[in-house]
């Protein structure tokens, strides 16, 4: 037995010592330059941003599908697109949004329809990093279970510092780096590229995900207690994306109606033709987040006129 | 609990620790401690089933006593009783919506309309496995092969032991009980192995099937916008993915078992270098075709009582074994097709032509010939594997059409790289490190110096570190 412990720790601790020197190690020059490094200025935005602002939470079909300047314009709202990526998991966005909620403020949750259904609600990879890299201070908004389910992604990330090209080849991204986004905090600089191969999402009916939508309920309520308001809609989709995932997008609706949300549009109205999606069946391009905008726009517009003639919103925030 | 998640690798450590260290002293508390792992290590997927778990064991155990009874009368009874209640619970959950679903478009057909009850249940993780494992008990008994046991517990690791629970290797009573029965010591040569087993089996599925699947998903789901040689690569890669994925479970489990002083049944025997598909069948999945072998194919006749009979059970065992794969016509596609490619071998009395030699036996290289043998039987399991990956029979018809419409659009295609041509990458370190290994499955020595082989255990280690994907689960835990 001596013998056998002796041999399995000479083979297993040498590679657990490289972890652990990886985990401390400074991020790499490549993956300084991600996206993930673009979630410091979108906090500053949500830190120092005025009234009356609009807030947009969700994963990358939010930061590639909407030019925020539209809402500024159309709206009379600050905007703040906080849109990265859905890998983060819906449990971060929503508490890291909480921390910045004030007073008045106007929440449009728009997740990814994987968020709700799939194993997605904690994070993966790119929450870990995140936390270990890009903003240390938020390791306070995982719980156990988020810490428990990031784990397994350690390994690779402690070696991953080891790899040569994230230190030779480390230049940036054109669409996914901490440069892409605009001053709202939508990715803009696509907007010029050529649309790339779009590859649909597979056809799925999983069940719903209801850890995620108590955790909605959750962020709702206390939203409402700092007396801003909680909007949810949806995430725009590829049309053949959409008709593949079609009964378990009609489950989700149904579950922000029995849970009583405040929703904008509906599923169908979001679900974009094929032309103006750019790289996955979430992401648009220019006319595609033109086009979105717009019916997000008319969505919020309705919705404040359904608030009863002569409310303004404003009033309806006091 | 998957083997590839970080609970298990916690978990199993702490087994081992109290396995050998605390309750060592007492054959009944290491089996009591297994017992209670195996039930923890099922219910962390889902505890509702444990109770399912629990009286398919406690039934078959029951039916154990009655079957040894010297009333031949009496033990055929409960041997039927037997058999009712596993497949009655394998049908179930398993089969009940394929059958009522196809119940509805027959009735749909004949222009008649019924709405028949659809159960709304997950299929039980391991239900086909640990079934098999409660029958195999009952007939063992039933044909005098092995004695009831009368510990409950005894019998209860039979069925549970956590290595083998959810994706076999499914065992036999005679070969596991006794070794749940008498004492065991710890052996530093069988833990060494059950580490390195653990090790590669990691390695064919973390490294090599996990990052294969990524090719094959986006293959099988958009094979229209691939050429031929793209969707050839998307098919090999599946081959090998399949195999990387269960070979790599077995690997785990065997060496899981190996580690608690168990020795499980092989379940692969590197079914890539078969020369036939006869020798296919006897090297891949071992565990359960002799399952069906000695409990289905025998008992109907096998093969010694004409050719008409040999050609019905033959058909009837593939068929069955494509069903036993999951409720759906595609798996009985891919049990038809292998069936079709045996029964000239099994007419011609070319079945049993490469039964107890592996290829290249003596030599580091196989001949021309067997190379031959070797690609074009491997080249019809990939194209069987197309109906096992399909959603449907029309998407593999598709997928193979496909292919042919390509290379007749563009013959000058395969002068190019195709696309998903990095996972090649990944098999190569496969097929290299199984023709290495063929000779001497379990050992993997590799090399004999300590140096070199602490070395390529570290490049093992990192490579799956890195590929590490906790997302994954098993193909092999849907059945």
């Amino acid at each position: 037995m001596k013998k056998f412990l002796r041999q399995t720790t000479s083979i297993l601790g040498p590679v657990v010592l490289l972890m652990a020197g990886g985990i401390f190690l400074p991020s790499t020059p490549h993956a300084g330059k991600s996206l993930l490094f673009g979630s410091l200025a979108k906090d500053s935005l949500l830190r120092y941003v005025d009234s009356p602002r609009i807030i947009l939470v969700g994963g990358s079909n939010l930061s590639f599908g909407i030019d925020s300047r539209m809402i500024r314009d159309s709206l009379r709202l600050n905007p703040i697109n906080t849109g990265i990526t859905a890998s983060l998991g819906l449990k971060f966005m929503l508490d890291n949004t909480l921390g910045y909620v004030k007073k008045g403020d106007i929440i449009v949750l728009v997740p990814e329809y994987p968020l709700l259904t799939e194993d997605y609600n904690y994070g993966s990879e790119e929450l870990l990093r995140t936390i270990l890299e890009v903003n240390p201070g938020k390791w306070q908004l995982l719980n156990m279970a988020q810490a428990l389910r990031l784990l397994p992604f350690l390994p690779k990330y402690a070696l991953s510092k080891y790899v040569p090209t994230e230190y030779l080849r480390s230049r940036e991204d054109p669409v996914y780096g901490i440069h892409s986004f605009n001053s709202y905090g939508d990715t803009y600089t696509h907007w010029n590229l050529p649309r790339r191969l779009v590859r649909a999402e597979k056809k799925t009916d999983s069940g719903i995900n209801d850890a995620a939508i108590d955790g909605i309920v959750r962020f709702r309520d206390s939203v409402e207690r700092r007396k801003a308001i909680f909007l949810i809609s949806y995430c725009c989709l590829q049309d053949i994306s959409y008709h593949r995932m079609e009964p378990l997008i009609k489950k989700i609706e149904k579950v922000y109606l029995d849970k009583g949300f405040h929703v904008l549009g509906s599923p169908e109205r979001y679900m974009m033709p094929d032309s103006l999606t750019f790289n996955t069946p979430y992401h648009l391009n220019k006319s595609g987040a033109d086009y979105r905008t717009a019916l997000l726009i008319n969505d919020v517009r309705r919705w404040m006129l359904a608030m009863g003639p002569g409310r303004s919103l404003l009033a309806y925030r006091e | 609990m998957l083997f590839n998640s970080i609970e298990y690798l916690l978990f199993l450590p702490v087994v081992f620790f109290l396995y050998w260290l605390v309750f060592n002293r007492s054959l009944r508390q290491q089996n009591l401690l297994l017992l209670v792992a195996s039930y923890f290590f099922y219910g962390w997927w889902s505890y509702s089933f444990l109770g399912l778990l629990a009286l398919s064991t406690l039934l078959d155990f029951i039916y154990g006593f009655q079957v040894a009874s010297p009333n031949r009368k009496k033990a055929r009874i409960f041997l039927w009783l037997s058999i009712v209640n596993n497949l009655g619970i394998l049908g179930t959950f398993k089969y009940y919506n394929f059958f009522a679903g196809q119940f509805k478009a027959v009735l749909g057909v004949l222009g008649l309309q019924a709405d028949p009850i659809v159960l709304n249940v997950a299929l039980p993780v391991g239900i086909s496995f640990y079934t098999f494992h409660g029958m195999s008990y009952v007939f063992d008994i039933y044909k005098g092969k092995q004695k009831p046991v009368s510990d409950p517990v005894e019998y209860a690791v039979f069925v549970a032991f956590f290595p083998l629970l959810v994706a076999g290797p499914i065992e036999r009573a005679h070969h596991l009980l006794p070794q749940v029965r008498s004492r065991r010591i710890f052996d530093y040569r069988q833990a060494a192995q059950g580490g390195r087993l653990i090790l590669w089996g990691m390695f064919k599925k973390v490294v090599v099937a996990d990052s294969l699947a990524k090719t094959v998903d986006t293959m099988f789901s958009h094979y229209q916008h691939f050429n031929a040689f793209a969707l050839i690569v998307g098919a090999i890669s599946f081959s090998f993915q399949i195999y990387g994925d269960f070979s790599g479970y077995s690997d785990i489990a065997i060496g899981s078992a190996k580690l608690l002083g168990f020795e499980l049944l092989s379940n692969f025997k590197f079914p890539y270098f078969s020369r036939d598909i006869a020798e296919f069948w006897r090297r891949w999945h071992i565990s359960l075709t002799s399952w069906f072998r000695d409990y289905l194919y025998i008992p109907l006749g096998g093969s010694r009582q004409g050719n008409a009979r040999a050609v019905r059970n033959t058909m009837i065992i593939f068929l069955v074994s494509g069903f036993w794969h999951g409720a759906s016509w595609t798996f009985l596609a891919w049990g038809l097709v292998h069936a079709l490619a045996f029964l000239p071998l099994l007419l011609w009395s070319r079945n049993r032509q490469n039964v107890d030699n592996m290829v290249a036996q003596e030599r580091r290289l196989p001949t021309l010939s067997e190379m031959w043998k070797m690609a074009s039987t491997f080249a019809f399991v990939t194209i069987a594997w197309i109906f096992f990956r399909a959603d449907k029979i029309s998407d593999a018809l598709g997928y193979i059409g496909h292919m042919g419409k390509s290379i007749a659009a563009s013959p000058g295609q395969f002068l190019t790289l195709p696309a998903g041509k990095s996972s090649l990458a990944y098999i190569l370190p496969l097929v290299l490190g199984d023709w290495w290994l063929r000779k001497d499955e379990r050992n993997l020595t590799i090399v004999s110096q300590p140096l070199i082989r602490r070395f390529v255990f570290w490049v093992a280690i990192i490579a799956i570190a890195t590929k590490y994907n906790a997302n994954r689960s098993f193909i092999y835990f849907q059945f």
